[in-house]
C-alpha cells in the first residue's frame, strides 16, 4: 500500500500544469480536484490500516430482518420451513434459507450489535450513504462516503485507470435516491448503473455501432468546434462539460468497457438471475478490471416487508429475498477468492465487503399485518474480505433479537454506522478524522462527526474485524 | 439569405482575457459570505459559453423600467462595463426556457425574427404570461412550468403524501397559478388548512408534507414536526435557514457564516414552532401515507385514535433527529420580531397573518423568483439570507459587509410586490421586461468575477433535468407519454409530471436519465445543475436520444425528409437548427452539417440531428 501521510496536500497548479495533466490523464477525472483546492487537515493521529483496496457495498435497502436472517432468534414466528441448522456454538442458520452461505461462514464476520440512528427510509438511507444524518442546510455541500473515497483516491490514479472510483449499482429515484459528491469535484461523483439484463448501458457501445459512432463523435468535435476546441485555457462550466465529454469517450471508445459491464447467461444464472446478481457480477468485473474503480455500491431492493413477510405467494417475500443474497453473496465471494494476482494475494482479500440495511426490522413477533415494521436498535452487519479474519461473531442480542446486550468491541457500546464508515475509510487507507475547512457554507465538514443528530459518540474504526 | 446575414453576426469577437481573468476567481478559505463561490463559478460558466455564440447587436442598452435604474445606475457608479442587450435569437430561447420550461416552436422563432415591431419583447412576454387565462386551458406552458416549480420548493412527493395527497396538492398549486391567487393568500391559505385526510385536500398538504416520523416509524413525532415546520416556513418563506440553530444556539458555531444567526438561541425556533403546537397531524390506520390534519381536540375522537392527550410544545421531548431538547419556557413568538399571538387569535391564524405581512416575505418571495430567472440571487442562495446585513443605514460591523448585492432594488422590487397584490405574474413579468434580464451573455472587453455581483452580464445554466428531456423530445419531435399516478390522464412533458415518481414503468430510462442528470426526487435530494461523465455518455449513447434521433415515423426529421416540394440541403440544415438550437447556423456549421447530408441524406440527416442535441448550446440557457 502506499503510504498515507496525514495530511493531503493539493497541489496548486498553473493553468497550464492542469491541462497538461489533463491531456496525459483522462479529461474530466484529473482537472478539478487542482483548479479548486480544498483544505484537507486530519485532527488526531490514526492509523488507517490500508488493507483493502476495493469496498464492495451490499446495501439491503428496506432493512432486512436481523432475527430471520443473520442473527436468527427462535419463536412461535419461526416458519417450520426454515430448516434451522446450528453451525457452530454461535450460529444458527435458517438453512433454507442460505444454503450457500450457511456454508461459507468461515469467510464472514457477523456483527451483531449495529444499531442504526434512523427508522425512516429516507433518513435511514440518506444516513448510510453519507454516514451522517440529514441536514438540509447542509444537504447539497455534503458528499457521500463513496465520493469521499473517490476524493481520495483520485490522487492515487494511475495513467491505466480509466474508470471513476465511486460506482453506484441499481439505486432508484425513490427513498434516499444516490447520495451524490456534494461540494467535492463531479470526477468525485457515482458511476450509477443499471445491472439488469436488458438494461441500457450507455457507456456500451455495441460492436455493429462503433464503427458509425465514432465517425459521429469526429463530425460532433467538427460541428462543435468552436466550443470544443482543446487550445482555449476555458473556466469551469462548459468547459467541464467538454471534460466530460471526453471522459465519457475515454471509457466508451474501449472494446474491453463491454467485457466489464456486460455479463454471460451463465454468470447470470450462477449469481441467482436477479438484478443484484447482475450488479455483483458488474462488481466483480469492476475489481477484476482493476481499472480506477475503488467503491462499488450495490443496492438490492425489496427488503421494506411490512406484511406478508413468509408468504411465498409474494412476488417479493423474505425466501426470494433471501435467496437472491444467498445466491449473488456466495458466487461473489467464490469468484473473488479463486482469482489471485502475481503477489498471492486473491481478491478477496484485497476487496472489503460489507453488507447491510439502513436499520433491522423490529424483533420477537410479526405484526397484525404478518410483517415486521422499521426497527433501528438491533441489526446485524455481515463483513468480509479486505483482511476481515471471518468465521466470527461479533455482540449479541436478547432472545428477540430486539436489544444489543453484548457489544463485543473496544468502545464498550453498540456498533453506529459512523462507526462501520470508518472502518471502510480505514482498510481503504484513508484517516477518517480528516476534515475539510472551507467548505461552501463556512461549516467544517469532518470526513466523520463526533456526533449523530442525537448524540455525542466519536466514532471509530471497528478494530475487532481484523484481528 | 439576405436577412439571415442581418441577423448573424459572426463569432469574430473571441473573449479569451475574459474567460483567463474569470479562472482566478478563487475566495478565501472561511469567507463569511458563502454567495461569492457559486457566483463566480456562475461567471466562468458564462465566459466559456459566451465566447462562442453568436455575438450579439451592439445597441446601447436602455433602460426600460426600475430594476434597469438601480442595476445600471451601479455599475455606472463604479464604472463597471456592461454586455449589450442580447441578440433576438438569444433573447427567444432564453425567455422561452425561463418561462415555459420548453424550447421554442421553430415557426415562432422565424416570425419573431422579421417581426419590426420595437415592442415585440413585451408583447412576446405578455403572450406567454397572460394570456386569456380565465378561459379553462389545458395546454398552458407557462402554468406548468411554474407549478412544477413551486412543487419542487415546496417538496411535493407521493413518497411522503401518497399519491392521492400529491395529485391534490399538485391541482391545488396549478389552479392557484393558473388564476393567479395573490401568493400571500395562498400561503395563509396552506398556513391554516384542516383537513379530515390530506387525500381530500389541496392546501393541508403543505404542513403533512412535512411531518416528521416518531421513532416507530408508524406515528408522528409532535415536536420535531412543529420544528420542521418552523425550518421549512424559514427556508421558503422568509428565506432564513434555520437548520443550524434547531440544533443548538448561534453562538459558537455560525460567527463567521451568518451574523444575525449567531446571534439567535435554538429556543427561538422551538417559539416560531410552537405557534403549530396545537396542530395535529396524525396518521390514521391502516394507509401509511394518508394524514388527519387537525388542532387538537377538534373534530375527531383523539381517545380513539390513540392520540396522546397532550397540547403545546413541550421542550423536554426526546427527538428523533436532532441533539436532546432542554427545559426552556416556549411560548408562540415570531423568529423575526418576537411578535405573539392576539388574544384568542388561532395560532396558525397568527402565524400566517404575521409572517405574510413580515416585509421579509415580499422579500424572500421576490429573491427566490429573480434567482430562478437571473441565475443568481440578490442574496444568494435564495435561502441564505443574514438579517442583520440587509439595511445599508444600519450596517453590520466590520468585516461583515450588506448581504444584498442591490439592497435598495431588493426593498424596492418588495414593496412593488406587495402593492401589486403579492402578483407572480407581474413580478415575473416585471423582471424578464428588464434589459438587466435581456443582457447578453456575451461581454466585449475583460471580464472581472467582481462584475458578477453587478449582474453585468447573462449568466449561464445548464438545463434542468426535465428542461433537457422535454427539449429532446420536442427537438425530435418524439415525445413520451406520460401517466400520471392514480388519475387517467396521460401528459407529454416531464414538466407535466406530478412528481418525478409518475416517470417510473415504460418511462424508466427517462427517469434514470433525470436521475442522471440531477433530477430533485423532492426527498432527500436536491436539485443539481451540475455536470459529470455519466450525462455525457447518455447524451451520446442512451437509449433515450438513440430512439429519439432517427428519421423514423413520426418524427422530426422524418416530416422534415419526406416534405413536398423537398428541402434543399441548406434549409433543411437551417429548420434543424431552428427547431433544436432556436437559432440559424453560422457559416461554418452550415457548411459542416451540409456535407454531412450531401451524400447519404437520411443517415446524415439523423449524425445532424444526435449532433446537435450533443451540442454544448443545446444544453445550456444561456
Amino acid at each position: 500500500m502506499r503510504k498515507i501521510t496525514p495530511v493531503t496536500n493539493v497541489p496548486t497548479l498553473t493553468r497550464r500544469d492542469v491541462f497538461r495533466i489533463g491531456a496525459t490523464t483522462f479529461a474530466g477525472y484529473e482537472l478539478l480536484p487542482m483548479i479548486a483546492p480544498l483544505q484537507v487537515r486530519a485532527a488526531e493521529k490514526v492509523s488507517p490500516r490500508g488493507s483493502a483496496e476495493f469496498c464492495i457495498f451490499l446495501f439491503l435497502v428496506g432493512g432486512p430482518p436481523q432475527l430471520d436472517t443473520f442473527d436468527l432468534k427462535e419463536g412461535k414466528w419461526t416458519p417450520p420451513d426454515f430448516d434451522i441448522r446450528t453451525i457452530n456454538a454461535e450460529v444458527k442458520m435458517p438453512y433454507a434459507l442460505f444454503p450457500k452461505l450457511s456454508g461459507k461462514l468461515d469467510q464472514l464476520l457477523l456483527a451483531r450489535s449495529v444499531e442504526a440512528w434512523e427508522s425512516v427510509h429516507e433518513r435511514g438511507q440518506y444516513y448510510v450513504q453519507a454516514g451522517r444524518a440529514f441536514s438540509i442546510a447542509r444537504a447539497k455541500e455534503i458528499p457521500s462516503v463513496g465520493s469521499v473515497i473517490a476524493y481520495e483516491f483520485n490522487s492515487r490514479r494511475r495513467e491505466t485507470d480509466f474508470l471513476p472510483p465511486f460506482v453506484a449499482m441499481n439505486f432508484t429515484t425513490g427513498g434516499a435516491g444516490l447520495a451524490g459528491p456534494g461540494m467535492l469535484p463531479a470526477t468525485c461523483s457515482p458511476l450509477p448503473l443499471t445491472a439488469e439484463r436488458g438494461a441500457d448501458q450507455s457507456f456500451v457501445v455495441n460492436t455493429a455501432d462503433r464503427g458509425r459512432f465514432n465517425q459521429r463523435w469526429d463530425f460532433l468535435q467538427r460541428l462543435d468546434k468552436a466550443m470544443r476546441s482543446g487550445d482555449s485555457p476555458l473556466g469551469r462550466g462548459v468547459s467541464d462539460f467538454n471534460n466530460y465529454y471526453s471522459g465519457a469517450y475515454e471509457m466508451m471508445k474501449r472494446p474491453d468497457i463491454g467485457k466489464i459491464l456486460m455479463f454471460s447467461d451463465e454468470d447470470h444464472k450462477r449469481y441467482g438471475s436477479s438484478s443484484v446478481g447482475d450488479a455483483c457480477i458488474l462488481a466483480r468485473n469492476l475489481v477484476a478490471a482493476d481499472a480506477g474503480a475503488r467503491y462499488m455500491s450495490v443496492a438490492h431492493q425489496g427488503w421494506d416487508l411490512h406484511g406478508k413477510i413468509y408468504d411465498k405467494t409474494q412476488k417479493t417475500n423474505h425466501y426470494t429475498l433471501c435467496r437472491e443474497l444467498d445466491d449473488c453473496y456466495s458466487a461473489l465471494l467464490d469468484d473473488l477468492a479463486t482469482r489471485k494476482n502475481k503477489s498471492g494475494r486473491t481478491l478477496l482479500d484485497k476487496t472489503l465487503i460489507v453488507c447491510m440495511g439502513e436499520f433491522g426490522r423490529t424483533p420477537g413477533d410479526i405484526n397484525a399485518n404478518k410483517g415486521r415494521d422499521h426497527y433501528r436498535y438491533a441489526s446485524t452487519t455481515v463483513f468480509s474480505g479486505g483482511g476481515v479474519k471471518g468465521g466470527r461473531v461479533i455482540g449479541a442480542t436478547d432472545d428477540i433479537g430486539g436489544k444489543v446486550v453484548q457489544t463485543g468491541w473496544d468502545r464498550k457500546r453498540s456498533i453506529y454506522t459512523e462507526d462501520i464508515v470508518a472502518t471502510m475509510y480505514s482498510a481503504l487507507g484513508i484517516d477518517w478524522s480528516k476534515s475539510i475547512t472551507n467548505t461552501p457554507s463556512g461549516r467544517k465538514f469532518d470526513y466523520l462527526e463526533p456526533t449523530s443528530a442525537t448524540a455525542v459518540i466519536n466514532p471509530g474504526e471497528i478494530k475487532q474485524l481484523f484481528v | 439569405m439576405g436577412l439571415k446575414r442581418t441577423l448573424i453576426v459572426s463569432t469574430g469577437a473571441v473573449v479569451l482575457v475574459a474567460i483567463c481573468a474569470a479562472d482566478k476567481g478563487s475566495k478565501p478559505a472561511n469567507h463569511p459570505d458563502p454567495a461569492p463561490s457559486e457566483r463566480t463559478q456562475k461567471s466562468e460558466l458564462t465566459s466559456a459559453v459566451a465566447e462562442q455564440l453568436p455575438s450579439s447587436s451592439v445597441a446601447p442598452v436602455r433602460r426600460r423600467n426600475y430594476i434597469d435604474t438601480y442595476i445600471f445606475d451601479a455599475m455606472e457608479r463604479n464604472r463597471i462595463p456592461s454586455a449589450s442587450l442580447s441578440n433576438d435569437q438569444e433573447f427567444f430561447r432564453r425567455v422561452t426556457l425561463d418561462l415555459t420550461g420548453r424550447i421554442p416552436d421553430s415557426n415562432k422563432i422565424r416570425k419573431f425574427l422579421v417581426d419590426k415591431d420595437p415592442d415585440k419583447r413585451d408583447k412576446l412576454i405578455d403572450n406567454i404570461i397572460s394570456p386569456e387565462r380565465f378561459e379553462f386551458q389545458e395546454e398552458d406552458a407557462f402554468v406548468d412550468r411554474w407549478t412544477y416549480w413551486f412543487n419542487d420548493l415546496f417538496g411535493n412527493s407521493g413518497g411522503e403524501l401518497g399519491t392521492p395527497g400529491r395529485n391534490i396538492y399538485y391541482d391545488y398549486i396549478r389552479f392557484s397559478l393558473r388564476l393567479n391567487v395573490p401568493y400571500n393568500e395562498m400561503v395563509e391559505e396552506m398556513l391554516t388548512a384542516s383537513a379530515l385526510t390530506n387525500w381530500f385536500s389541496g392546501p393541508a398538504n403543505f404542513l403533512t408534507r412535512y411531518h416528521v416520523d416518531d421513532a416507530t416509524g408508524n406515528q408522528i413525532h409532535h415536536e420535531d414536526t412543529c420544528d420542521e415546520i418552523a425550518i421549512q416556513t424559514g427556508k421558503i418563506f422568509l428565506g432564513v435557514n434555520l437548520e443550524c440553530i434547531s440544533c443548538h444556539d448561534g453562538a459558537n458555531h455560525l460567527e463567521k457564516i451568518n451574523l444575525w444567526l449567531s446571534q439567535r438561541k435554538r429556543a427561538e425556533v422551538w417559539r416560531q414552532a410552537a405557534f403549530f403546537s396545537n396542530l395535529d397531524i396524525y396518521r390514521p390506520p391502516p394507509r401509511r401515507q394518508e394524514f388527519t390534519l387537525l388542532e387538537r381536540g377538534r373534530g375527531y375522537d383523539a381517545e380513539a385514535m390513540r392520540v396522546p392527550a397532550k397540547k403545546g410544545y413541550d421542550s423536554t421531548a426526546d427527538s428523533v433527529v436532532r441533539m436532546k431538547r432542554q427545559k426552556a419556557d416556549v411560548y408562540p413568538a415570531f423568529l423575526l420580531t418576537g411578535e405573539r399571538a392576539g388574544k384568542d387569535e388561532d395560532l396558525r391564524k397568527a402565524f400566517a397573518r404575521i409572517i405574510t405581512t413580515d416585509p421579509q416575505f415580499a422579500r424572500a418571495t421576490v429573491n427566490w423568483i429573480w434567482a430562478e430567472l437571473m441565475g443568481v440571487g440578490i442574496v444568494d442562495p435564495p435561502y441564505g439570507f443574514d438579517m442583520a446585513r440587509l439595511d445599508p443605514k444600519n450596517p453590520p460591523p466590520a468585516p461583515w459587509t450588506i448581504q444584498p448585492t442591490h439592497p435598495e432594488l431588493l426593498e424596492k422590487l418588495a414593496a412593488d410586490f406587495k402593492a401589486h397584490n403579492f402578483d407572480l405574474r407581474y413580478l415575473i413579468g416585471l423582471i424578464v421586461k428588464s434589459s438587466a434580464y435581456q443582457l447578453s451573455t456575451q461581454f466585449e472587453g475583460t471580464w472581472k468575477p467582481e462584475y458578477a455581483n453587478y449582474f453585468a452580464r447573462r449568466f449561464v445554466r445548464r438545463l434542468s433535468a426535465e428542461e433537457l428531456v422535454d427539449a429532446i423530445a420536442q427537438a425530435t419531435g418524439i415525445q413520451p407519454e406520460i401517466p400520471i399516478s392514480g388519475t387517467n390522464v396521460k401528459v407529454k412533458y416531464v414538466m407535466q409530471a406530478r412528481s418525478p415518481e409518475d416517470l417510473g414503468g415504460k418511462n424508466l430510462e427517462i427517469q434514470r436519465f433525470l436521475g442522471s442528470f440531477g433530477q430533485n426526487n423532492r426527498s432527500r435530494n436536491v436539485k443539481s445543475l451540475e455536470g459529470n461523465v455519466v450525462q455525457a455518455s447518455l447524451l451520446l449513447n442512451s437509449k433515450v436520444i438513440k430512439e429519439r434521433i432517427t428519421a423514423k415515423e413520426g418524427s422530426r426529421l422524418h416530416k422534415l425528409l419526406n416534405q413536398e416540394p423537398p428541402l434543399s440541403n441548406e434549409d433543411l440544415v437551417d429548420e434543424m437548427f431552428l427547431s433544436v438550437l432556436s437559432r440559424y447556423p453560422l457559416p461554418e456549421e452550415k457548411k459542416v452539417a451540409v456535407e454531412q447530408i450531401r451524400q447519404y441524406r437520411t443517415q446524415g440527416a439523423e449524425d445532424v440531428m444526435w449532433a446537435l442535441v450533443n451540442k454544448l448550446d443545446f444544453i445550456f440557457n444561456y
